[in-house]
């Protein structure tokens, strides 16, 4: 039994699908609508940006170290994008807001890297530091106010679907397009952790950094990358987030880390680094989203969503907590670390 | 209390090494004081006056407190990113409270006394949860903390619905802006704070197994030290001060809002542990105190010359973002320079 017990409790993944399909079971028992296919396509397509943040901060998590700046280079990258080509005229579609704002969130992100991995500071404090700048920049120095002037190309964006399907409530809804984004992002994370070297050194710098250093791997590149991906993929969400709410929004996300760093630890991350995995993000950023829509056709009012989260949130670092225990894992070990290795 | 540590030498050197570097890091913060406070004094008019050292002196309360806390959690190789929901958290309990009693828009003195015993008991527990997780669960002191943020901002959203709660009777005023002798209570408070905080953290029991847990729990953990309590009363007096910091903040503004402070207060409480030096094992309490003034100087300062531009606040926050990862930048060479030494 506890062999059994072991393996079950050790297979994250699949225990979280497991509680994904009833939670949205229960919830579709009081509430038809929403086990629709509408439904479902709405949810992936509120997950698409969220999820590419998620499999943002993997890479970083895996280190052992926590950002929050994300969410400051996605509203800084999209709104920068936007009024540049806002003034060249531009009226094309995503693709010239890609163009710009994904080297930008790389930028930006890897500034946060090299700060915290040359100075040996914890990357939280210096992406802290880096949250308020952001978002005090685009408010001052760029718009105070969210700026609907979209370009032709681009206001047609949030219905571009994959698949169609009439729903007798909604309309016309469907697969958002965005899906291939996030289907690419995450193979190519995949890949890199699971096949190459550098991917490698993510985990081994995360499990145990001492062993990670003397095999050769040198944590400052290690962080740099990470944060590189980082910000690409943050940018690339604000973008999106943008485009479907057809605005651009100098506060853009401004909270959602919270959101995105408890759907990461949801999906099975080790919250002292070193265990992760691209499936363990997705279906973590999917259980929020069902959560947090859920409570909506419950007809629970949308001021109790941070409360929720909070409480998945230390509900499950008992719950990890316990199972390391119960599985002999670490004992005493942290607790006595930030989680910055020096 | 009842098992003094033996070897009384070891105790003395320890406080030694703390007040030599204490003494140094308080003489700098003073000298940046006051080449703050002439900066400011012969640029801004009005700056040194008696109504600016009121403002200044009863708005520094708020923050110090809250960094005293996150400067505990510090020393300890932790960090307390709660404080300011905490704060928030307490002050809104106490808030409700003072309504439910409150008649004709007055209310008692014992009712007063029972809301903050109520807010204090708020910061206990807040305090309590992130000390069980990070002390006894061995949850990273960054996320445990992060979590617990969210978990006392969804509460104080979802009870306030996300309005703020404003109206309160006029006797919440006297913590918040009342003056004894000239001097604003916030900041008497502030300074008794100070004076106990010093005593606990240099003369009990307490303070000395924190600052060995600081500089090495694992060493701690041989020496019979019980570390998993240590970090979890650590965390509770951290909750208790940021409740303190709520009850203030509740005072001045005679409201309470869960988004009172953001990220700024966070913010400012990292700068004060990282301007006065704290390290594992080592807190100057008076670097500390002096690192709050000079911040609040520097807020204040930078209030009167931004507040009139338009978007002026916007433009204070890109600042503090900035000065943060300055002063981590420095404070890190400093570390170095000391080291090399």
């Amino acid at each position: 039994m506890p062999n059994f017990a072991r393996r079950l409790l050790g297979r994250h993944e699949v225990i979280l699908f497991g509680i994904v399909i009833v939670i949205s079971i229960v919830i579709g028992v009081f509430n038809r609508a929403f086990l629709s296919l509408a439904t479902i396509f709405e949810i992936l397509r509120g997950a698409i940006p969220f999820a590419l943040m998620g499999l943002g901060i993997l890479p970083v998590l895996l280190l052992g170290e926590v950002d929050i700046s994300f969410v400051g280079v996605a509203a800084t990258t999209s709104l920068v994008a936007h009024t540049l080509l806002h003034d060249m005229g531009y009226a094309g579609g995503i693709g010239g807001y890609i163009l710009i704002a994904l080297p930008l969130g790389a930028a930006i992100a890897l500034m946060v890297g090299l700060i915290s991995g040359v100075f040996r500071l914890p990357v939280f404090a210096v992406s802290l530091g880096f949250w308020l700048m952001l978002y005090g920049f685009n408010l001052f120095f760029i718009s105070p106010e969210m700026r609907f002037d979209l370009p032709e190309g681009l206001v047609g964006f949030y219905n571009h679907f994959l698949i169609k399907v009439q729903d007798p409530i909604v309309g016309e809804t469907g697969l958002h397009v965005a899906v291939v984004y996030v289907l690419f992002a995450a193979v190519a994370i995949w890949v890199v952790l699971r096949h190459t070297v550098i991917g490698r050194g993510f985990y081994i710098m995360g499990g145990n950094r001492e062993v990670a250093v003397r095999t050769g791997y040198n944590l400052v590149k290690l962080l740099c990358v990470a944060m590189a991906v980082n910000g690409a993929l943050a940018a690339l969400a604000g973008v999106l987030q943008c485009a479907y709410k057809r605005f651009f929004d100098p506060i853009l996300f401004r909270g959602a880390e919270l959101y995105v760093i408890a759907a990461v630890v949801i999906g099975g991350t080790s919250i002292t680094g070193g265990r992760g995995s691209v499936i363990g993000v997705l279906l973590g950023v999917i259980f929020v989203q069902v959560i947090t829509r859920g409570l909506i056709y419950l007809g629970v009012e949308p001021t109790w969503q941070q409360f929720v989260v909070g409480c998945m949130l230390v509900i499950f670092f008992i719950l990890t907590s316990l199972r390391a225990r119960l599985l002999g894992g670490l004992s005493g070990r942290s607790g006595l670390t930030r989680g910055e290795g020096k | 209390m009842k098992r003094q540590p033996k070897s009384g030498e070891s105790r003395f050197t320890f406080s030694h090494v703390g007040l030599a570097i204490l003494e140094r890091r308080s003489i700098l913060l003073l000298g940046l004081l006051v080449a703050i406070l002439f900066a400011f004094g012969t640029t801004t008019p009005r700056f040194l006056s008696y109504p600016m050292f009121r403002v200044i002196t009863s708005q520094c309360a708020e923050i110090g407190l809250m960094g005293l806390g996150m400067g505990l959690a510090w020393m300890i190789n932790g960090v307390d990113l709660s404080v300011n929901d905490t704060a928030n958290l307490s002050a809104l309990t106490a808030a409700l409270t003072l309504k439910h009693f409150s008649s004709r828009g007055s209310v008692a003195l014992g009712v007063l006394l029972l809301s903050y015993l109520i807010a204090l008991l708020t910061g206990l527990l807040c305090g309590m949860l992130n000390g069980i997780l990070i002390g006894y669960l061995d949850v990273p002191p960054i996320l445990a903390t992060l979590g617990g943020m969210t978990l006392y901002r969804g509460i104080s959203i979802a009870v306030t619905s996300g309005r703020a709660v404003a109206g309160l009777p006029p006797q919440v005023a006297i913590v918040g802006r009342g003056t004894m002798f000239g001097v604003p209570v916030p900041f008497i408070i502030f300074l008794g704070i100070y004076a106990a905080m010093y005593l606990i953290l240099n003369h009990t029991t307490f303070g000395f197994k924190a600052r060995m847990v600081g500089i090495n729990a694992r060493a701690a953990y041989f020496s019979g030290i019980n570390y998993r309590r240590v970090i979890m009363l650590v965390y509770v007096v951290s909750g208790l001060l940021s409740s303190l910091a709520g009850i203030i903040i509740m005072g001045r503004t005679r409201s309470v809002a869960y988004e009172y402070g953001t990220q700024v207060y966070i913010v400012f409480a990292l700068l004060i542990t990282n301007l006065a030096g704290v390290s594992a094992g080592h807190y100057g309490i008076t670097a500390a105190v002096l690192a709050t003034l000079t911040l609040q100087v520097l807020s204040t300062g930078f209030y009167s010359r931004f507040m009139t531009l338009p978007g002026g606040p916007f433009f204070n926050n890109f600042l503090w973002g900035l000065f943060l990862v300055a002063v981590l930048v420095f404070a890190q060479l400093l570390k170095r320079a000391r080291a090399k030494e």
